[in-house]
């Protein structure tokens, strides 16, 4: 297929797509499925709109502070466990229990324990997003060969330079895709707590929810969207200024 | 050495809960040998057994549902070009929202029960099912397929022998972590919508600042994640004889 084929293709995909929304939402009507159209028109007021961009503003704080503290606490966790087997004993069943575990179950409790504040959603944030940071991380440091390590060592280098010049270049592509990753569950365990104690983007969401119009609601699904492309693609950005190398070998895209 | 130590961190930290348990007020924290008991007190009197019950069956409609359009959509467009470029930028769109922002939309359509629940359920496991799924069918090695054209091999032998083994892989992995995702979605749909079941259960031990009660549900839904997860890795290693090797 040429490229001038596929990128036609893909606006008709788009074009299709939002022309079957905008029959469907004139017939069925801005109760049930607002229309595209509608829906641009309240995504300029949106725009315009000072206090509801500052709560938008607000509540994307937390996801990414909690996100920073998953990496934190994620990425040397998944090194250990990815280069010690006694660690990986250790830790690897608590991992993949939690792993498993939905965050919302959990949210109850944090209620109780945390009340409802600005660190709350932090928690929720970590307690999702970090265990994917791990695993991930995990994976790349098993792949790590000991046969690289021993040429390190041949050369008479240190213990950081070791883990500088060899692990760190060969993990990078999996720190990147554990981060992507986290990434996501963060944004959408912002969403969800959120939604829980009706603050931020999930009091903003339930607000919409409430009224007769399927317009704002649908807006505001559009805003999210935006978030969330925007910050996978500033962290594809971020690595390519870290490690412009690992960009040129694809492997990137894929993961 | 490493056989035992999985064992012995689950024992430790079960201690350790149990220790905080025991040092912190029961409205904060409450020990593991509280939610076991929690537990077994809910499993004589019904209230358990029925709730586990009725959320595995909202789960398995929900999920049997996703799974039904999910699998074969992605084949299709991991298989046909066309598909794929015509599909893949409203799909990236629409995957890179939250499925959870759906839910005041999935109530103002469904309404606060059953059909609502399994809507959330079906969003929350279908994306990750299909994006799995497209991927896993767009990278069926090319070559596999020309040796089974170059020994002209009819239709039917070609879809028996080349791609239903090299599909099963990825088919196996979009059902686990189409899983663990319909697990989630049903809890949350029991907790955000009227609460049902399983997140009724936790809703009242939370009303009632029942830490016990919230920790030996929270355990239950892990479980059911881990058993779930396991069983299908089970089966995948059952079918899959040859990727052992």
């Amino acid at each position: 297929m040429s490229p001038i084929q596929r990128i036609t293709l893909r606006l008709l995909g788009v074009a299709l797509f939002l022309v079957a929304w905008e029959i469907i939402g004139r017939s069925l009507g801005d109760a049930l499925m607002a229309p595209p159209s509608a829906v641009a028109q309240d995504l300029v007021t949106l725009a315009g709109d000072a206090e509801a961009q500052m709560t938008i503003w607000q509540s994307i704080a937390p996801a990414l502070v909690g996100f920073a503290i998953s990496c934190i606490i994620g990425m040397p966790l998944g090194a250990a466990m990815g280069r010690s087997p006694a660690w990986n004993a250790l830790v690897h069943p608590w991992v993949s229990t939690f792993v498993v575990t939905s965050v919302a179950a959990i949210v109850p409790i944090l209620i109780l324990m945390l009340g409802t504040g600005w660190w709350f959603v932090v928690v929720v944030v970590v307690l999702s997003s970090v265990w994917y940071v791990t695993l991930t991380t995990y994976q790349g440091a098993q792949r790590i060969e000991q046969r690289w390590l021993n040429v390190g060592r041949s050369f008479g280098a240190s213990r950081l330079q070791a883990f500088r010049t060899i692990m760190l270049p060969a993990l990078f592509p999996y720190l990147l895709a554990g981060a992507r990753i986290g990434l996501v569950h963060a944004i959408r365990s912002m969403v969800l707590a959120q939604l829980f104690i009706m603050t931020g983007i999930g009091g903003l969401l339930q607000q919409a929810g409430m009224d007769v119009s399927t317009t704002r609601l649908l807006a505001l699904l559009v805003v999210i969207m935006l978030i969330a492309l925007l910050a996978s693609h500033g962290l594809g950005r971020l690595a390519h200024w870290l490690a412009p190398w690992h960009a040129a070998s694809g492997l990137m895209e894929r993961t | 050495m490493t056989a035992v130590l999985p064992a012995l961190s689950i024992v430790f930290g079960l201690l350790l809960w149990e220790l905080i348990g025991l040092s912190t007020p029961p409205v904060v924290f409450a020990p593991a040998s509280a939610a076991f008991s929690f537990l077994v007190q809910q499993t004589i009197n019904g209230a358990l057994p029925i709730a586990i019950a009725q959320s595995l069956m909202t789960l398995a409609a929900g999920y049997l549902l996703a799974a039904a359009v999910a699998l074969p959509l992605g084949f299709l467009m991991g298989r046909v070009a066309w598909v794929h470029e015509l599909l893949q930028p409203v799909l990236t769109a629409i995957y890179a929202i939250p499925p959870v922002a759906f839910i005041p939309f999935v109530i103002i359509w469904f309404g606060l029960f059953t059909q609502s629940r399994l809507a959330i359920i079906v969003l929350m496991c279908f994306f990750e099912m299909l994006v799995i799924t497209m991927t896993g069918a767009r990278s069926i090695d090319r070559r596999l397929l020309d040796v089974a054209r170059s020994f002209q091999a009819p239709r039917r032998r070609v879809w028996s022998a080349v791609f239903v083994p090299a599909s099963l892989p990825f088919l196996f992995t979009a059902l686990r972590i189409g899983f663990v995702r319909a697990v989630a979605g049903t809890i949350t749909a029991e907790l955000l919508l009227s609460p049902a079941n399983l997140g009724k259960l936790l809703l009242d031990s939370a009303a009632r600042f029942n830490t016990a009660g919230i920790l030996g549900i929270i355990a239950t839904v892990a479980i059911i994640g881990l058993i779930g997860q396991r069983a299908l890795r089970w089966l995948e290693r059952r079918v899959l004889r040859w990727e052992r090797a």
